[in-house]
């Protein structure tokens, strides 16, 4: 099992790369039982959308 | 110089001491803290020329040491990021929900685009590239001159740093 601070850097990456399969199960995995994680995904997500509204 | 004001100076080292410890973490923060006021205040002797008390007068100058000192740390701390995250790798500061519709929310963007202004340089560069003109990260890289695990972790940190500004903010968490 990764950890919080393996996930969160793995989400950051996902963002940007195609991560690995055993990667992408490793995180999907903890996601399912991580509030933080999927909190800070989240996040992440809502930060892209942000920064593409700013454009307009 | 008069030997007698370094001297006096040292006297109150003690006292200085003491104080910096009240508001700086760590004993070797506080004494830097005092290290820098004492040797602003040697620099500074002919601006004091016996204006008000001594201690008084040095007491001024460490508060802007200790100012000085709170920021250097929390700049530290917010690229640091191992520093979210315990010994067993678990957040120290758990990430929350943030509320709905925060994308409708005007303050949220200004809110944005003052943490965007607050970043390094380059790191504001490149997370800006990414996210607001959508460059891929091996672009990115090669248009900056730097790797690609370098650039992730410029992409991270901006990231994190954003999240939480705009958490201090009052965005939540």
């Amino acid at each position: 099992m990764i950890t919080c601070k393996e996930a969160a850097r793995l989400l950051s990456q996902s963002m940007d790369a195609r991560l690995p399969l055993w990667q992408r199960v490793r995180l999907r995995l903890h996601l399912a039982i991580c509030d933080a994680c999927t909190n800070f995904s989240r996040q992440l997500r809502l930060l892209r959308g942000a920064l593409r509204r700013l454009a307009d | 110089m008069p030997a007698n004001f370094r001297a006096e100076i040292e006297a109150l080292r003690p006292y200085l001491l003491r104080y910096a410890s009240l508001e700086l973490r760590g004993r070797e923060a506080a004494e830097d803290a005092v290290q820098e006021t004492l040797l602003a205040a040697l620099a500074a002797e002919a601006s004091f020329a016996g204006r008000s008390n001594l201690r008084t007068w040095l007491t001024g100058i460490l508060k802007h040491k200790i100012v000085d000192s709170i920021r250097r740390s929390s700049r530290e701390r917010a690229f640091d990021l191992d520093a979210r995250f315990d010994q067993t790798g678990h957040w120290r500061e758990p990430p929350q929900a943030w509320p709905e519709r925060t994308l409708e929310d005007k303050q949220f963007l200004q809110a944005l685009e003052r943490c965007l202004a607050m970043l390094p340089a380059r790191t504001g560069q490149v997370f800006l590239m990414r996210e607001h003109l959508g460059f891929e990260t091996a672009d990115i890289c090669k248009e900056v001159g730097i790797t690609p695990t370098h650039c992730w972790v410029l992409l991270y940190r901006a990231r994190m740093a954003l999240r939480e500004c705009l958490g201090k903010g009052g965005f939540g968490r």
